[in-house]
């Protein structure tokens, strides 16, 4: 699309959405490329303004940080074939999302990856929950027993007991202490 | 004497013979002034145009109150600030003015600060058990204006006199003409902000070359003056450790430690309002772009895997520079004190070291 005919489409999406003038005003002030970008973006994903603003902040701190352009980052093959995967509207969504947090923020995802697999290589039993504060912004690895008997909580908490003593927790506990 | 230059000048009526307005008319002969009796209406400005719109006023309100800076949950070196000003003659990208005065379109100086001073007298008296550090560059910087408002002329003598309080002047500029005509006194203590030579840069613009800062800090302790430096904000640049690592070497190639009162850490802080200014106004979009999360006070830091690494590393170069210096982070949990220095100190532990510190 030129830049009219995409301009014209802009402004019909946007309203037909319901969008702040605010954000059409600086769609519309992006460079052909860049708006019909966040155009595919937001048609593909029938994204409400909300949606759009965030995922348009990722892609665009992507592109500062990569000096490359906002169409770069949402063009990108990983995302179109995401945008054109046979999927529903909110698996594409979380799929696209899931993209760009993982480039927006890499050095969280990876250290979010290895608690993750530390936690998964625990095998600790169903009835053992662990959850670690959220962004790794606290001091604290929150263990969680369950048992519908004194014999049943006594396993978990044996359970729990037994896993403090791993590498694996010294390990996550180092992932809190910033030491990834 | 820093580049900024007010476009027009408005004076409270009472004020006509006051030294900052004769200060005014010296330095910038050509700019008009204009008396008012308050309440001063002023149509909305954009932010950096109202910088240049000086407003010389009484303060009527409280001067005195604690740093904003301290919240719930984190460690706070119960450090008290002293409003003289409000607005900053600097425009720092990541300044929190842009949100906490988005509304005020002046740059104001308070002429009374006899009223002021008044105030902190009543509260050292109320407490003489009481060891205070009590700073004015709070809503504008502490030195940067000395030469229109000569508050230091009045500063300086008034916190020598006293028996329970330390002054703190933080500055970005290298205005120090006027404190180097006064004696020293240990309770006065002149404090740079510094950073990354890249950082000051593109994020600081019209303030003075790190260099410059270091050069005057000296030219203060060779005339009997101590001197702190704050490390803040802390930015996580891709090359940090080359960068701060330079910062450090400058200072301990240029400034006696033995006569830094303290040295203070603290990273970028975001409020929501403060993100929004500055992408509004365009400002630090490469800061931004960072990986930054929130964190219990609501605001946004860089996640700890990049911010902590940077605390120890610092910490570590200064404690090889001189272990004996006060050190601190500002506006951090507990949790990051622990993991950082290895203790949680309380507040009123915090505050001790700093102003116990033997000259």
């Amino acid at each position: 699309m030129n830049s009219q005919p995409l301009r014209d489409a802009i402004r019909h999406y946007a309203t037909e959405r319901h969008y702040r003038l605010e954000t059409l005003e600086r769609w519309l002030g992006l460079g052909d490329d860049d708006a019909r970008a966040l155009y595919r973006l937001a048609t593909s994903l029938r994204l409400g303004e909300n949606q759009l603003r965030d995922l348009w902040q990722w892609a665009a701190d992507i592109a500062v940080r990569e000096q490359t352009t906002l169409a770069a980052v949402l063009e990108a093959p990983e995302i179109t074939a995401a945008l054109e995967a046979k999927w529903s509207r909110n698996d594409r969504l979380q799929r696209v999302k899931h993209i760009l947090r993982r480039r927006r923020f890499p050095q969280l995802c990876q250290a979010e990856d290895r608690a993750r697999s530390l936690i998964e290589a625990a095998a600790l039993p169903a009835s053992v929950d662990l959850a670690l504060p959220r962004f790794f912004e606290g001091e604290e690895v929150v263990v969680t027993c369950r048992g519908k008997t004194p014999a049943e909580l006594q396993a978990a908490l044996q359970a729990a007991l037994r896993w403090t003593s791993t590498q694996a927790c010294a390990e996550l506990f180092a992932l809190l202490g910033g030491e990834a | 004497m820093i580049a900024w230059q007010p476009e027009v000048v408005f004076v409270e009526r009472g004020l006509e013979n006051s030294r900052i307005l004769s200060n005014v008319r010296a330095y910038y002969p050509s700019v008009p002034v204009h008396a008012f009796e308050p309440p001063l209406p002023m149509p909305p400005k954009d932010f950096a145009a109202a910088k240049r719109q000086l407003v010389i006023q009484r303060h009527r309100g409280s001067f005195l109150h604690h740093c904003p800076a301290g919240t719930t949950g984190l460690v706070c070196c119960n450090y008290l600030v002293v409003h003289l000003g409000a607005n900053c003659p600097f425009d720092c990208s990541y300044c929190f003015l842009q949100e906490y005065l988005a509304n005020s379109p002046a740059l104001r100086l308070f002429a009374n600060i006899e009223d002021a001073l008044a105030e902190v007298a009543a509260v050292l008296r109320r407490h003489p058990q009481r060891r205070f550090r009590i700073g004015t560059g709070e809503l504008i910087d502490s030195l940067a204006l000395d030469h229109l408002t000569e508050h230091t002329r009045t500063l300086v003598p008034f916190f020598a006199a006293q028996n329970n309080a330390v002054l703190e002047l933080k500055t970005k500029s290298a205005s120090v003409d006027g404190l180097l005509a006064l004696p020293a006194s240990e309770n006065v203590v002149v404090a740079w902000s510094v950073n990354a030579a890249r950082v000051i840069e593109e994020e600081e613009p019209g303030t003075a070359p790190l260099a410059a800062r270091i050069a005057a800090a000296r030219r203060l302790q060779d005339a009997g003056y101590r001197v702190a430096f704050h490390f803040d904000p802390l930015i996580a640049l891709e090359d940090w450790p080359k960068a701060y690592r330079e910062v450090v070497d400058l200072l301990s190639a240029s400034i006696d430690p033995r006569r830094v009162a303290w040295v203070s850490l603290g990273h970028l802080r975001l409020s929501p309002g403060l993100k929004r200014a500055m992408r509004e106004r365009g400002r630090g979009t490469r800061l931004l772009a960072a990986e930054f999360v929130p964190g219990p006070d609501g605001k946004e830091r860089v996640w700890r895997g990049l911010r902590l690494p940077m605390y120890r590393s610092i910490l570590q170069w200064l404690e090889s520079w001189d272990p004996d210096i006060p050190r601190y982070i500002c506006m951090e949990p507990a949790g990051v004190w622990e993991r950082t220095f290895g203790e949680a100190p309380s507040d009123q532990e915090v505050a001790a070291r700093l102003v116990g510190r033997a000259p």
